[in-house]
């Protein structure tokens, strides 16, 4: 075996790889139940999968100008995948989608405490206690 | 640590970042392959030791790409240190999401700080998120 035959077969082995990740993310896609599993199976392919493609595409016709190209892919295609994947699954769960199963989520502990501590004025006084004395005041004039 | 091993460390935490791929998404393989659903879900939150918004945006952006886990929200408290929520689908309890994204982060800050990271042994399962201040 030569060194160009070996070469292709390192490439198509990543590729291999690349198109294995994208079957589990189709696979996740159907089989997980909720938006934040779904989403997390589908950022997974958009990433590292397309990434890994085009590894082995790069190691098929190597030449300093496609490696340019190839980091510059790369970079972009990491970053655009995953901060569309939190964007998307930050904006399902700011519009109430429940997990489902979900078996902790200390998200929703710390949001109730902040809803808490905004009900509370400069004074330390409770709001609603002040809306109550208020209402009991006669109005001014 | 110096300034003369800042590339070697980057290589070190790309490779360690692949691998770290491969055997998250063999574990979701497995799950998927076989019948039923193993996963257990939640969103754990995590206290992190990054000092800059690039830390944690980067932190965030490796924990996304990872299959399996994401990150859903950032928070900074009163004494500035910068919290993380993970969402995790396998790791079933929050220590364990809170243990696999601060090995994430030590990998992570040696490699981005020019004077290397060492990390801090603290136990993440009795943290809390501090109380903000009313104002």
């Amino acid at each position: 075996m030569d060194i160009n035959s070996l070469h292709t077969v390192a490439a198509n082995f990543i590729i291999l790889l690349g198109v294995l990740v994208f079957v589990v993310a189709a696979g996740g896609l159907f089989k997980f139940r909720d938006t934040y599993q779904r989403i997390s199976a589908v950022g997974t392919a958009a990433g590292p999968g397309i990434s890994l493609i085009v590894i082995g595409v790069f190691l098929t016709v190597p030449s300093w100008q496609n490696a340019v190209q190839l980091l510059i892919i790369i970079f972009l295609q990491l970053s655009t995948s995953s901060i569309g994947t939190m964007s998307i699954a930050r904006s399902a769960y700011l519009t109430g989608v429940k997990m489902q199963p979900g078996y902790f989520d200390q998200l929703a502990e710390d949001q109730a405490e902040v809803e808490d501590t905004s009900d509370i004025d400069e004074d330390g006084d409770i709001a609603q206690e002040l809306g109550k004395n208020r209402a009991q005041e006669p109005p001014q004039y | 640590m110096n300034i003369l091993t800042w590339l070697p460390r980057w290589i070190w935490l790309i490779i360690w970042f692949i691998g770290q791929i491969i055997t998250s998404s063999w574990s979701v393989l497995k799950d998927l392959t076989t019948p039923g659903i193993r996963a257990k879900p939640g969103i754990a939150r995590v206290l992190t030791d990054c000092r800059t918004d690039a830390e944690v945006t980067m932190l965030a952006a490796l924990i996304t790409i990872t299959p399996g886990t994401l990150t859903l929200g950032t928070d900074v408290d009163d004494e500035g240190a910068r919290w993380i929520y993970v969402h995790s689908l396998y790791d079933g309890d929050p220590a364990s999401v809170a243990d696999g994204s601060i090995d994430m982060q030590n990998h992570l800050l040696s490699a981005m700080r020019r004077n290397g990271f060492t990390p801090q042994d603290f136990d993440q399962t009795d943290r809390h998120l501090p109380r903000r201040a009313a104002s």
